[in-house]
This record gives C-alpha cells, structure tokens and sequence, in this order.
C-alpha cells in the first residue's frame, strides 16, 4: 500500500496482427541437428549450417546427412558467406576464422583470439560482410558471466567491429546490449538486433544507434534478408512480464544470480524442457494434462518476417504448448523459410507458406 | 507392523513451531475494511467529533435544559428524514415533503382551530393529508413510472402553490382563534418522563421503522427494490405495490410530523417547511455516508441528521447569519457526496491492495533423498491405466469402498461412483453444491466430505447428503469473522468416531486458494467434529495451508500435511493440546493429501513441486507483494503444479519410495492417492482422469475400510 517509487511496465509489442499466434514453426518440417547456432547460404546456393564445434553443409533439404566442411576447437557461434565464398566463422570464446570456400584458412584476418586493451571479442555472436569486402563482427557481450547474467545488467557491453583482409580491427560502436544479429539494408546502413533492449538499430553515419523497430515481442537474434527487400528476424525466447518485473528488482535478482544454479533462473530459455526446478507462472498450470498454448512461457518459438521499413508483416510461432523454441537464426533458402530451434536441435522448414508471405 | 505409538519416538521429533496469532498493519486495514459496519463508523465519528468539539467550546451547550429544547425541536424534521430515508431506500427520492409538511401543518391547524373537530381526528386527517400526497408521488413514480426527481419536484411547487392560496385565506383567522385544548398544549410543550412528548413521537416512529427494516417482509421488499429493481421484480416482488406503499407510508410520516409541528408552533407561515426537504437530505446523506439505495439505516440517518441540526443550531447560536449556516450545510452536502464517491470506488480496490499480506516463509532445504528425485527416478507412472477420463472433472481425493467401487468430488461439486471391478461404469452418487475435496468412510460405511466453501457433510446414500458442520468457534484474535469453515480440505476419522478435518485456509477461496501461498502465512486451521455431541472446535490454528489429514496405523496419533512448508505434522491425538511435531520435512515439493499404505507406511500426494526460485521468493515477501502488484496473475511465479508424485514413508517419516510420470505425461498435479487391493489409484484436482498402478510387493488383500473399521461395518 506504500510501495517505493512506481516504475512503468515495460512494453511489449502484442501477439496480434501480423504476429498473431500460429503453429507454422510447430508443424514444420524438421531435421535434427546436434547443438545448432548459426547458418547462411553460400554463393552456390548451399546451407551452411553450424552444429557443435562442426561447420556443415546442405545442399538439398532432401538429402540424406550433412557433408562436413570443417571442424573447431570449440563451437561455432557465428557465421557469414562473402559473395566470393569466403567464409566466417565466430567461434564460442575464441574470436573468428576466415576460411576460403573449401575449408583452408584464408591468409591476411586478424583471428582476435586474445584480448587487446579495447578488443576482448570473446562473445560473437554475428558476422556479415560488407559489400566492399570487409566483415563487420557483433561481439555481443565482453563475455563475463552467462548470458542470462548479461540481460540482469543496466548496461550493455557489445560491441560491432569491422575486420579488414588485411589484417586490421576497428571499433564501430560500442555499449549495446547484446548485439546477437547482423544485416544491412540495400543503401549500406548496418542494422543491429540487440536482444536485451529488445529492439534493432541502424548505425547512422556519424556512428550512433537509432532505433527502427521497438518494443519487440521477444529477444531478437539473427536478422537475415529475404529476396524481396524484407529481412527475416529470429527471436530467441518471448519477453515475460516477470522477467521484465525482475529487472526492477534488484536484492532479489543479487540473490538469485548469486545463490541459484543458472539453469534454474527467472530468465528466457531456449529449450521447452519440463524440469521441475525450472520456475513457472500461475497461468502456465495445466488443466486436464494439458498446457495451454497462451500459458505464459519462459521459452518460445519466433520468427517475424518484416518488409524493408521493419515493419512487421507475418510471423511463425511455435507456442508454450510446443517444443521448436529458442529460434536463433532464421532465413530463406530456395524459397522457403529456413528456421533453426536451438531450444530443440531441429532444423526446421516452413512449407506452408501461404501463412507466411 | 511397525508402529510410531512409541512415546520415545515421538519425543524425537521437533517441534513445529507455534504460531500464536498474526499481527500485521496491513492485514487490520484489510480487515476493517472489509468488515459492514466500517461505513457505519463515519456517521459516529463525525457526530463524535462535533459534540466533543461543542463540549470543548460550549460547556452549556448539553445542559438538561438545552437538550430537551433541542429535542423538543427536532423532532418534526427528524421524523421527516426517516420518511425520506424510506423513500431513498426504495431508490427514490421526495422532494415534495417540505411542501407536505406545510399543508399537513395547515391541515391540522385549520381543523383544529377552524373547523373545530375532536383532537384524535385532527390527528388521523393531518396523517391523512401527508399519505394523500405521498400516495400521489407513489401513483406517478411507481405505478406510472415517472421518473422520482421531477415528479416529487411538480409535487412540491402544487402543493406548495395550495398551501399558499389557502393558508393566506385564513390564517389571520388561526391566529386568532380561541380554541383551547389541553391535550393540544401537552403533545406541543410538555414532557413525558423528562422527554418532550414529540421526541416520544420520533422515538416510536424510528423504532417501527428500524423493526420494519429488519425484521418484516415490507421492509425487506424495500430494500430489495432499492438495492435492485429488476432482481426484485424476478425476486417475485410487486414493484409498483411496494413503491406505491413506500411512497404513502412516508407521506403518512410526513403528516405526523406536520401535526407535532402545528402542536409546538400552533402557526405555520408561508416559509414553513421551506428548504426542510435539503435540510433532511443533507442529514440522511452526512447518515448514510452517501446517496444510496438498498440500506434502511435508521440509526446512522438519525445520526446523520442529529449532526446537521446540532451544528446548524450551534452555528445559529454562536451569531453566525443564517444564509451563511445555509451555505455551509450546502458545503456538508457536497463534500459529503465526494468524498463518499471517491471512498466508494477506491475501497475495493485499497481492499485489493492491502488484503494480499505477504510474510517471509523460510522453508526447509529440500531433504537429501539420494536417488528418489523425479530426476533420477524411472517413471514409474508412466503407463499407468487411466479410468474415468472425461467423465471426473478434478477429482481432488479418491476413495474406494468394501467392495472396491472409486469415489470422487468434481468441480462441478458432485461427487461421482466408479463401479469396480473395471470402473467404467461412471455415475453420480450425490450433489454437494460446493467443490468436494476430501473423502472418507465412516465406520457405518457412510462417505464424509469436506466441501469447500460449505464445510462438512455426510453421505448417508445416494443423494441424501446432511451437513455436519460448517462453523467454529471465532479466535479472539481476529478482526476477520473466521467462524466460517471456508475451506473445508481433507479429513480422517479417529477409532472414537472424532473427525478430524482441515481448513486450508481462512482468507481464500477454492478460486483464490493459489494467493495464499504468494501470502505466506499461517492462515489455516485443524478442526475437530465430534459427532456424539455435535460439536465443532479448533483444535490447531494457524497453520500453513494444512491439507492432508491421516490417522496412524494404530489409531493413536494423527497426521498433517503442511502444503506451503512442505512437511508433515504429527499430533498426539491423547494430547492435542501440545501442538504437532514435524513428522517428514523438506519435502521436495508441496505435499497434499496423505494415506495409509498396507505395508504400515504412508502415501504421501504431492500436487506441485518446488524451485530453487520460489523457495527464495518465499523469503522476500516484498518482492511478492510487489509481484502481486504489478504483474497480472497469469504471469505469477509459482510453485510448479505441472508435475507432481507419490512418496511412500515408512511408518517412522522416513521416504522409502517414490513414483513420478513423465514430465509431460498424464498424472502431474497428485493430490490424492489410494491403496486398495495391491492397486495404487491417483486423484488430480486439475485433472479430468483417475490414474491405477499395480503394487506388486503390496499385501493384495489390504482395503482402507477394513484398515480403519477392520471387517464387517
């Protein structure tokens, strides 16, 4: 009744419209596919797709296993294609790899596996090429602390860089928060998805953020564009009420952070697992066995296809009731919608795609 | 068969911790708020503080002398606020009374000096006159259906127009009439036993009416009409009669008012009764605390109206001028009716607010149990036969009889028979009328239930249900009216036929239950009712959402669910007095219902489990509160209800075993489970379907019934 100062709720974009909820993501078709991050077609047409510390290639949906391309110390978190089949690799803690198209290591890229003064790239999470051949890289946190930690922080320590063939790194900007994906429009401008704020940004000329699209319904991660001028947006897990309440709290999340095995945190998950250490809310109960597909849920399955102003224009969910949650990257591959659920190592293919374009 | 009647044993065992009673700011203001006769309290204050302030400024002011002045005075006008609060009550209002008034007064005077007419006559005629205006504002607001304000306003200018034409033509001839009658100057200046004969008036009428209100169909139909129209028309109630009725009685009083008036004055001049209809407004609205219809509050009107004219007739005295005491009774009026505005859409919600008391509940750490965690354990309930699907909506508890046939509760507050052996067969045995919960035969074979929101009943057969009990004995610490049973959970039933029986909690409902554990407290009870002398008594209060209720295997002693602290009390039924011991704690998640195992164990239901987070949560009532605040419900975290299990006890406490389902399979939320005949038969109070699992290693012979009341019965 004499509570402390009131902040205001955040807010969050309704599950309506464009993005009202469907199970196209749900009822796709699936491949699985051990420990998935990250994917984008090459040049010759083919999926690079990544699984655990291994870079695979796919060159029909309909074939049998994925062909090798390479294989990492530790997992990839990162990848890009340049028009000429140059590769981009973002390794989990370990800076980044340039491969020539046929796997051997392009001479010339800074690797950045150690840390410099401004440089600490222990975090990629996205990296593109730009037209004039350079590689811009998100470095979405400086890589203390789990993730999840990143998102309890007030500020944001990622960081966009561009890498130059000839060895050099530069700072583009700097105290974004989370900056998990990567793109440009048709004019140049580099847009940044950055998950905990929520929201994607153009980097303007002089080198300052401005928002394009707010209040996201989830956390945006991978931004790819499509054939059509559009862009394709992944988004991770859905924004809750309580998570966004917990954030104004902060003795509570000290606590949790400090005494709480991470796995068991208030925070967006990737994977729909049932443990029961796992927190739920009220209204995730099932009644009759059965769990609600509006049940508020810590994980969800997102993908917002936007048209070249960022607006949205259709979505394909996976629901609380489903299990194709933690979308990471999503994009369009000979004509289809291409996603790929961390949460349930499944690559999956929207083929009904009356609903999605 | 082990067995815990070992005094040493139980000696062992620590004790829970007593909670004598809650003291908390918050839950007072919730409390008093919620309680009636808070709006009453503003009235009396009011009043209170007026003639404190009098007797501050003006010693004399309550001398004997002055009182029976101001009674003597006040009567007329007071009694004219009861007839308005009649009309208020009925939902509408009477502007015409001041106008009444006056013409009942010429009436009367008229009659008396004039045409000279015997005292009692005068007396029903002046009645008569005030119900003859009052019949035709009942005629044309509630047989025609003219709206009340306008209608009373058209009265009001006739009337008043009446009362001028023909009180000029005589009353130079009134006042200088001659008539003299004792009985006249007596009901106008005299007291009866120290009280002026007026104020008697107003006492019987006051009375009548507050009898009328309570106590008689009339007054019952009033305030049902008032409260709401359309209800009361479907109620079976005669609308325009009881309008009509209301309207002429009110009238009436007016009359009688007017004639005490004409007694004391014995002139009426043409501003009698002018501005009176504002002046009993004000005082009916400072009384009811606003303008509302449905209440017959005829002491806080009288207080009301005591108020207003006290004030008036001291603003009067200390030389204030009369148009500025005018002024300020309009002042009264207003800030009244905005203040009562205001209080009437905040109060629910500062009620919302403050009900939700969050306190800090320390639970136990979850108890090493080795291996038997759902996370290690194989499901041994996956693929457990599934009975009565679709056809038992939430069957809290389960029970079976001496022949094996399944009993349930549903939401829909039947209770429901299975027919054994292949419990397909599915129909309802009786109707309860609330949410069944908790079962169990007597050693007639009867069923007894808790039903929450009623209490406890029995089942003597097919649909003959009789309630045993649905109220205790109320705690001398609560401001709250706790003699309710309000919900009534699980039960068992002592070798001396004593029941045993647990309010879950005391603040919420079946609807609401889930806010008792964002509150924390200890806010439940065990009851006892004793069928031989028919009497219900608290035998334990406060304790944390106590749930599961289980009589030991050798009758001595009995056992408790805790559901928010995860634990299982144990009594000593020959000593209740002494407050439980903790049987099992640190459980690993809520623990519901509890039932007796054929191997001298217990099984014990747990209908959620715990998280790391929540139990944290549990500490820091703050931040539920402000949870509870600002996050809607759906968004609440909770306890998970989404999987629940059965641990099995030795007879010590000890968990020997434990059985899961998948973490998406069928049985989740257990809330009750049941041996019988080396069968396991599980109830969920969120689910639509009973589970069965063979017990291999069970005695296959063991029933409940004949555990408890052995053979025959």
């Amino acid at each position: 009744m004499f509570g402390r100062k009131k902040t205001k709720p955040a807010r969050i974009l309704l599950l309506d419209g464009p993005l009202r909820p469907n199970d196209l993501l749900e009822n796709a078709e699936a491949r699985p596919l051990e420990n998935p991050d990250d994917m984008c077609v090459a040049p010759d047409g083919s999926l690079l797709v990544s699984s655990g510390c291994s870079l695979l290639r796919l060159r029909d949906w309909a074939q049998d296993a994925f062909d090798p391309v390479a294989e990492f110390s530790s997992d990839v978190s990162a990848l890009a294609c340049r028009d000429d089949g140059l590769i981009a690799v973002g390794l989990k803690g370990a800076g980044i790899r340039v491969l020539t198209p046929d796997g051997g290591v392009a001479p010339g890229w800074v690797t950045l596996e150690g840390s410099t003064k401004d440089i600490r790239a222990k975090d990629i999470r996205a990296c593109r090429f730009d037209p004039d051949g350079t590689l811009l890289v998100a470095n979405a946190s400086d890589g203390r602390g789990s993730d999840t930690q990143d998102l309890f922080k007030a500020t944001g320590s990622g960081q966009i860089l561009r890498l130059g063939q000839d060895g050099g790194c530069e700072t583009v900007l700097g105290g974004l928060r989370f900056p998990y994906g990567l793109t440009q429009t048709g004019a140049g401008k580099i847009i940044v998805s950055e998950s905990w704020a929520a929201r994607l940004c153009e980097i303007m000329n002089d080198g300052s953020p401005r928002a394009i699209m707010q209040d996201a319904p989830g956390y945006p991660a991978r931004i790819n564009p499509t054939s059509d001028g559009g862009y394709i947006l992944s988004l991770f897990a859905r924004r809750d009420p309580l998570i966004e309440f917990l954030q104004s709290e902060p003795d509570f999340l000290n606590r949790m952070t400090s005494e709480i095995d991470p796995e068991y945190w208030i925070a967006p998950r990737l994977s729909a697992d049932k443990d029961y250490r796992i927190p739920t809310q009220l209204g995730a109960t099932r009644l009759f066995g059965e769990t609600k597909p509006w049940a508020p849920s810590l994980s969800y399955g997102l993908v917002i296809r936007l048209d070249g102003d960022f607006t949205p224009m259709a979505s394909a969910q996976s629901r609380a009731n489903g299990v194709r949650h933690g979308i990471t990257s999503a994009l369009e591959w000979n004509g289809n919608l291409i996603a790929l659920s961390k949460g349930s190592n499944l690559l999956l293919k929207v083929t009904d795609m009356d609903h999605w374009t | 068969m082990s067995s815990i009647n070992n005094d040493d044993f139980l000696n062992g065992l620590t004790p829970v911790a007593k909670q004598r009673f809650v003291l908390s700011f918050r839950r007072i203001v919730a409390d008093l708020l919620n309680r009636n006769w808070i709006e009453g309290a503003i009235p009396f204050l009011t009043f209170f503080v007026l003639v404190t302030v009098l007797l501050i400024t003006d010693a004399d002011y309550f001398s004997a002398a002055n009182l029976t002045t101001l009674a003597q005075y006040s009567s007329d006008a007071a009694i004219v606020t009861i007839a308005m609060l009649l009309v208020v009550a009925i939902g509408g209002i009477d502007l015409s009374v001041g106008s009444s008034f006056a013409l009942a007064a010429f009436v009367t005077l008229y009659l008396f000096h004039i045409a000279g007419l015997p005292l009692g006559l005068v007396f029903v005629l002046a009645i008569l006159c005030g119900a003859s205006v009052g019949f035709i504002n009942g005629f044309l607001t509630g047989v025609l259906g003219c709206g009340a304000l306008l209608t009373t306003l058209g009265t009001m200018i006739t009337v008043r127009g009446i009362f001028v034409i023909v009180s000029q033509a005589y009353m130079v001839e009134i006042a200088s009439s001659s008539r003299f009658s004792e009985a006249w100057d007596y009901i106008g200046y005299e007291s009866f036993m120290g009280i002026p004969v007026g104020f008697w008036g107003l006492i019987v009428v006051a009375c009548a009416i507050y009898v009328m209100f309570r106590n008689t169909r009339f007054g019952w139909h009033i305030l049902a009409v008032g409260g709401n129209r359309k209800a009361a028309r479907h109620g079976g109630i005669q609308l325009k009669r009881t309008i009509l009725l209301t309207y002429t009685l009110a009238g009436a009083l007016v009359g009688l008012a007017a004639f005490l008036f004409a007694a004391r004055q014995n002139s009426a001049g043409s501003d009698t009764g002018v501005g009176l209809e504002f002046f009993v407004l004000t005082g009916l609205v400072l009384g009811l605390g606003g303008f509302v219809p449905g209440r017959g509050k005829v002491i806080s009107t009288l207080l009301g109206f005591a108020t207003i004219f006290i004030l008036r007739n001291a603003l009067i005295n200390a030389g204030f001028r009369g148009d500025f005491v005018s002024g300020s009774m309009g002042l009264i009026l207003v800030t009244v009716l905005a203040i009562d505005m205001k209080y009437r859409k905040e109060r629910h919600r500062i009620l919302a607010r403050a009900y939700l008391d969050p306190a800090a509940l320390k639970v136990d750490p979850v108890l090493d149990m080795g291996t038997l965690a759902p996370e290690f354990g194989v499901s041994k309930l996956a693929g457990a036969d599934l009975l009565g699907t679709g056809a038992v909506d939430g069957p809290e508890d389960v029970i079976l009889d001496r022949d094996g046939n399944l009993y349930c509760g549903t939401r829909d507050g039947r209770i429901m028979r299975l027919f054994a052996p292949d419990y397909t067969r599915v129909e309802t045995y009786a109707k309860t009328g609330g949410r069944p919960l908790g079962l169990a035969f007597d050693e007639q074979d009867r069923l007894v239930v808790c039903v929450a929101g009623m209490g406890l009943y029995r089942i003597d057969g097919p649909d003959q249900i009789e309630r045993l009990t649905s109220q205790t004995k109320r705690s001398w610490t609560s401001l709250e009216d706790d003699r309710q049973i309000r919900m009534a959970d699980d039960l068992d039933i002592a070798p001396d036929g004593r029941i045993f029986f647990t309010d879950a909690t005391k603040r919420y409902e079946m609807e609401t239950w889930g806010l008792d554990l964002l509150e924390g407290r200890p806010n439940g009870r065990l009851l006892c009712f004793d069928p031989a002398r028919g009497t219900t008594q608290t035998v334990c209060d406060n304790l944390y959402f106590p749930n599961g209720v289980c009589v030991t295997h050798d009758g001595k002693h009995l056992l408790v669910c805790s559901t928010w602290t995860c634990s299982v009390m144990v009594f000593d039924l020959a000593r209740m007095q002494d407050g439980p011991r903790y049987f099992m704690r640190g459980l690993p998640g809520y623990p519901d219902n509890i039932n007796r195992a054929s191997d001298g164990g217990y099984w014990i239901a747990l209908a959620g489990m715990r998280s790391p987070v929540i139990d944290l949560a549990m500490e820091d009532p703050g931040f539920r509160l402000r949870m509870a605040k600002r996050v809607a419900p759906t968004n609440w975290l909770f306890g998970n209800l989404n999987i629940g299990g059965v641990l099995k006890s030795d007879s010590k406490g000890q968990i020997v075993d434990d059985y899961w389902d998948k973490s998406d399979g069928p049985l989740y939320m257990i809330t009750s489970m049941r041996e019988h005949q080396g069968d396991l038969f599980l109830g969920g109070v969120t689910n639509n379907k009973i589970g069965r699992i063979k017990l291999a290693e069970a005695d296959q012979t063991w029933t409940g019934p004949e555990s408890y009341w052995s053979k025959g019965g």
